[in-house]
């Protein structure tokens, strides 16, 4: 198994630190990270009263599987268990620190972060980190360690915003998730600033040779066929008509999750840009077109933690209700100053959410289909791969990015899970 | 592949940090074990770019070396050890987490298709190139 067998159990009431076996059954049944997550927060019957965090790594996580790098959280929000999707690093260093699953229960007394240093856990005090920027949290703990270390240890931490409004995001080592359904403010009432990873656990596979054989050609026919590749993905972006990623794209230098071929997300002078799906919110939610204006959001965003599809949403009913004029409330499409404005005024409506919003002013179909609209861009990308919706299905669960179809076909995903899985594959 | 007859370029600007070449040097110096601290090769994470170190092979270093001081980079000291490949007897770098061995980069000479560094690196940062 590529699966480490383990989750961890992390109390912030009590302190207590446990960690516990996950069954054979359910790590079979459920491979992918957001699969294992939803599982665990089912078994753990999570609750709005017992509001537990779940993390989940998915079985090729870490092991070096192309674009299987996404580690999913869960925890109840709005009356119903969601789940996000962490980019980047945080997946492999929880299995490299000996687990598949983190849970987090209780609350803590006062503000705290946890700190999983391989077999080193701590629950440590965070008043003095508390009020700091995402950027500044991740800055203030890695300088405990030295260099080396500092950079080995990947964050995800939360920012102002999720203490006081219902836009609250999560950040992982510099990068703010687009959708990180509101689960920022799970963190806040946990008094949960940050959680700070770093593995030195070694990860086995059950078939190494074999495993390095599929990945090793795997790589060479992507080098080979690679501006065939971009070519595709690229166009099937432009399909969906977000010109302001376009904007992006030639802005930044781009970045890529742990083992991911693909490197959708754009850097620039060391600061991420909005991915896809955040030029989506700025772009058709919020009206904004002109990069310079969708920065100066993203930054502000960035700085106090906001979550962009949850700020999208909000923006985007408030235009709906100004239009429908049954509130003297009007935002215009790509007022930047107007957005910025609300922003900033912590008691301001556009921090209830958009859900309050449509509640409010009985909106609710209105909410629904602006909420649906980055599924249907989604599926106008994938629509550029044959049969997408049933390869989605397949490779999903087991933890890949569905960019990578764009990439390999799905047979030889579905090959590199049983290699990394199976004792007996091919035999 | 004879190391004496070839050398790693090293492309930063095409880095895009994805660490699937420390991953593909663990899995092939070891028997199968996924863990980037048995990784001849490691990506540092500089203000704006990803520099790929590779743990080169010993070389005669004095106790006076020349480069062993601190150096500025965007604003950060590094001990410059850190820079030059861990070439150094005296400060390796790079060691096997549980016994502390030191690891050092041999190209992988046991594989015939060269560096598995190299062959997994999709953004072309890394590359093999003939020195003689």
């Amino acid at each position: 198994m590529a699966n480490q067998g383990k989750l961890l159990r992390i109390n912030l009431s009590n302190g207590l630190i446990e960690a516990e076996f996950i069954a054979k059954e359910l790590l079979e049944e459920c491979p992918g990270g957001c699969v294992l997550a939803k599982a665990l927060a089912r078994i753990e019957d999570v609750s709005a009263e017992n509001n537990k965090l779940i993390f989940a790594a998915g079985a090729l996580n870490g092991t070096g599987a192309p674009a299987s790098a996404l580690c999913d959280i869960a925890g109840y929000v709005n009356n119903e268990i969601v789940c996000a999707t962490l980019p980047l690093h945080i997946g492999p260093e929880i299995k490299f620190c000996g687990y598949d699953a983190l849970i987090i229960e209780g609350k803590a007394e006062a503000w705290c972060y946890i700190l999983i240093n391989g077999d080193d856990i701590k629950i440590l005090p965070a008043e003095e980190i508390s009020e700091l920027t995402p950027l500044h949290t991740e800055m203030a703990i890695r300088s405990q360690f030295d260099h080396w270390r500092g950079n080995e240890i990947k964050i995800v931490s939360i920012g102002e915003a999720s203490s006081f409004s219902s836009l609250g995001g999560l950040i992982t080592d510099g990068f703010l998730l687009t959708d990180a359904r509101s689960l920022g403010n799970v963190f806040a009432e946990k008094n949960l600033k940050a959680i700070a990873i770093r593995g030195i656990f070694d990860l086995k596979l059950a078939q190494p040779p074999k495993f390095n054989q599929l990945i090793t050609e795997a790589m060479r026919s992507f080098r080979e066929e690679k501006k065939i590749f971009e070519e595709k993905f690229f166009k099937a972006l432009e399909k969906a008509h977000v010109p302001l990623f376009t904007h992006i794209q030639c802005e930044g230098e781009r970045r890529a999750c742990f083992s991911c071929p693909i490197a959708c997300l754009y850097q620039k002078n060391g600061q991420f840009l909005p991915n896809f799906e955040g030029a989506y919110c700025f772009s058709k939610l919020m009206g904004i077109n002109v990069l310079k204006d969708a920065l100066d959001i993203y930054k502000y965003c960035f700085k106090k933690g906001i979550d962009l599809f949850s700020l999208g949403l909000s923006v985007r009913m408030l235009i709906e209700i100004g239009r429908k004029g049954v509130s003297e409330i009007y935002l215009k499409a790509g007022d930047k100053e107007g957005i910025l404005k609300l922003l900033k005024e912590k008691d301001s409506l556009l921090h209830k959410g958009a859900l309050f919003l449509a509640k409010e002013y009985q909106m609710e179909t209105e909410f629904e289909e602006i909420k649906s609209g980055l599924e249907r861009i989604k599926n106008i990308i994938f629509s550029q791969i044959e049969d997408f919706d049933k390869k989605i299905k397949k490779i999903k669960p087991l933890g890949f990015c569905p960019y990578i179809l764009f990439a390999f076909p799905h047979e030889l995903l579905l090959d590199m899970y049983q290699v990394a899985k199976r004792s007996n594959y091919g035999s | 592949m004879d190391p004496r007859l070839y050398r790693m370029r090293v492309d930063t600007n095409k880095c895009t940090g994805c660490r699937h070449c420390e991953i593909a040097c663990a899995l092939v110096h070891t028997d199968g074990k996924a863990n980037y601290h048995r990784a001849r090769i490691r990506v540092i994470a500089l203000k704006d770019r990803f520099l790929p170190l590779m743990a080169g092979p010993y070389v005669d270093v004095t106790e006076e070396c020349a480069s062993k001081k601190l150096i500025n980079i965007d604003g950060v000291l590094y001990d410059q050890c850190v820079i030059c490949r861990a070439s150094c007897p005296n400060k390796s770098i790079f060691k096997e987490p549980d016994s502390g061995f030191p690891l050092k980069c041999d190209f992988c000479a046991f594989r015939e298709e060269g560096p598995a560094c190299v062959q997994v690196c999709n953004s072309g940062a890394l590359n093999v190139v003939k020195v003689i």
